[in-house]
């Protein structure tokens, strides 16, 4: 092991990052660094580049056949590059929203194939209480889940994700298409399992309420560029940019006419 | 103010208070002739019209929450909703200040006044200038004209610091009673429009963070200690 053993939260550092897919820029000279069990939203309208930043960090954009990465993305002040993937993906965790499991059990414990864990059992029902799921799902671990409930598979896979007590979690619009009291569930489900297990958390969304709830840091990213970085409050009520001014205030038009102007 | 999800809603409140600044406007300007000309007629005019003050600032300040409650505005959206409140604030108390002024004419009403009232009128009109170029500054978000407004409380500050000398001399030398009540009501009333040009200046500096985001520190009190 490279980076510290779990349960750790880990540091996180982004520089002059960029990304070319297929020729199309997906990110420009990106820079940021939250430090161990900080929190920084990812803001921004869709293809600003959120995706691809959270890839980039996990390390997924390395993989994607014609994608150019520039730039240096460190865990703990140890380049990416030189982390073996497994171990990037164990102390790395990007929120994937899709079943891979029939049961609620095989969902969570999926990524503990392998993994040299005494009890799995009780790890399963650990992260299961923390996303708040052990009383819904406790006496209907193995049978089959309903995929078309929104709510238990967006939990479920969050409960995933965290099972290898990931040290940093990269969470990518996760409460898309949910109601406000989903989103409600979400979120306490996110802090509380940051407030148990100190994790790094990146949460990138495109509602700025949203923004403004989770992290206390954002970023604002418009067509791959980071716009902003700074302190939420702040930027919510003073934004430096006409462009996070306008995409704040739902000013689209504004916001159009802005980026056609720079020809982005 | 943006054309973004509040600017039907800003523009409506916009109005609102440009009508509650012309009502404060003409009560001040009324209750300054109430009380240099004796004209107590007017001087009820303006205590009557303070109630019309006080519903604008209720019907502005719902339509704020209102739009806080249902629009959640942020960046510039934010700052005009929260000024907004601030300046509803100074202006309603302009109007009760102004309502003060109309109702020292009224105790006045028809005695002969101790002296020709100058330096009065002449603050009457600086502090109405303020208030009108302050809500200029606030629609038209003219911040060299927010600043000039800020400046302009010294001269008024000035005025009033040596009528507060006149007139306190006409209270400690004269044993006549009633001319010493006179002259501590002018002092009230003086004091009442330097008041509202401080309000003035508030709005002033709520209209230069409005548009920069920076909220204005003052030095020193723009009020004069007296």
């Amino acid at each position: 092991m490279i980076l510290p053993e779990p349960p750790k939260a880990l540091s996180l550092s982004v520089t002059d990052l960029s990304v070319q897919i297929g020729g199309k820029h997906q990110l420009k000279e990106i820079s940021f660094q939250v430090p161990s069990g900080g929190a920084i939203s990812i803001t921004g309208p869709v293809n600003s580049g959120k995706s691809a930043l959270l890839w980039a960090i996990n390390g997924l954009l390395y993989e994607v056949p014609g994608a150019k990465v520039k730039g240096k993305v460190q865990i703990e002040h140890v380049e990416l590059q030189q982390i073996p993937v497994g171990e990037v993906r164990q102390r790395v965790g990007l929120h994937i929203t899709a079943p891979l499991a029939r049961t609620p059990f095989a969902e969570v414990a999926l990524p503990l194939q392998g993994a040299h864990l005494a009890d799995i059992g009780a790890r399963v029902e650990h992260v299961l209480r923390l996303v708040g799921l052990w009383s819904t799902v406790r006496n209907q671990l193995h049978q089959p889940y309903s995929v078309s409930n929104p709510v238990l598979l967006r939990l479920l896979t969050l409960a995933r994700t965290i099972v290898r007590l990931p040290g940093i979690l990269l969470l990518d619009d996760p409460t898309r298409g949910l109601d406000n009291m989903g989103r409600a569930r979400f979120e306490d489900a996110v802090a509380n399992i940051i407030s148990t297990h100190k994790m790094t958390l990146v949460w990138a969304t495109r509602e700025p309420d949203q923004a403004g709830r989770v992290a206390e840091t954002m970023a604002f990213l418009c067509n791959g560029e980071m716009i902003e970085l700074g302190p939420t409050a702040s930027i919510f009520e003073r934004p430096g940019d006409p462009r996070t001014e306008s995409f704040l205030t739902g000013d689209y038009l504004t916001l159009q006419s802005l980026l056609n102007g720079n020809n982005l | 103010m943006s054309h973004g999800r509040c600017a039907t809603e800003l523009e409506a409140i916009h109005q609102d208070i440009l009508r509650m600044g012309t009502l404060v406007e003409e009560a001040i300007f009324d209750a300054d002739r109430a009380l240099s000309g004796q004209e107590l007629l007017l001087a009820q005019k303006v205590i009557d019209g303070d109630d019309a003050i006080d519903d604008l600032e209720r019907e502005i300040e719902a339509a704020c929450v209102k739009l806080l409650a249902l629009r959640r505005p942020l960046a510039c959206d934010l700052r005009a909703v929260t000024t907004v409140f601030k300046v509803i604030t100074d202006l309603e108390r302009m109007g009760d200040h102004a309502h003060d002024i109309a109702a020292i004419a009224q105790r006045i009403g028809a005695d002969r006044l101790i002296k020709p009232l100058i330096d009065i009128p002449r603050m009457s009109t600086l502090a109405r200038q303020m208030v009108h170029e302050s809500l200029d500054a606030f629609v038209r978000r003219d911040v060299a004209l927010a600043q000039k407004v800020c400046k302009d409380d010294e001269p008024i500050d000035r005025l009033y610091t040596e009528l507060y000398d006149e007139l306190l001399l006409f209270i400690m030398q004269g044993n006549d009673t009633v001319r010493a009540g006179q002259a501590l009501s002018l002092l009230f009333a003086a004091r009442a429009l330097e008041r509202i040009a401080d309000h003035a200046t508030n709005i002033a500096e709520r209209v230069i963070y409005l548009v920069t985001g920076t909220r204005v520190v003052r030095d020193h009190p723009s009020s004069t200690e007296l």
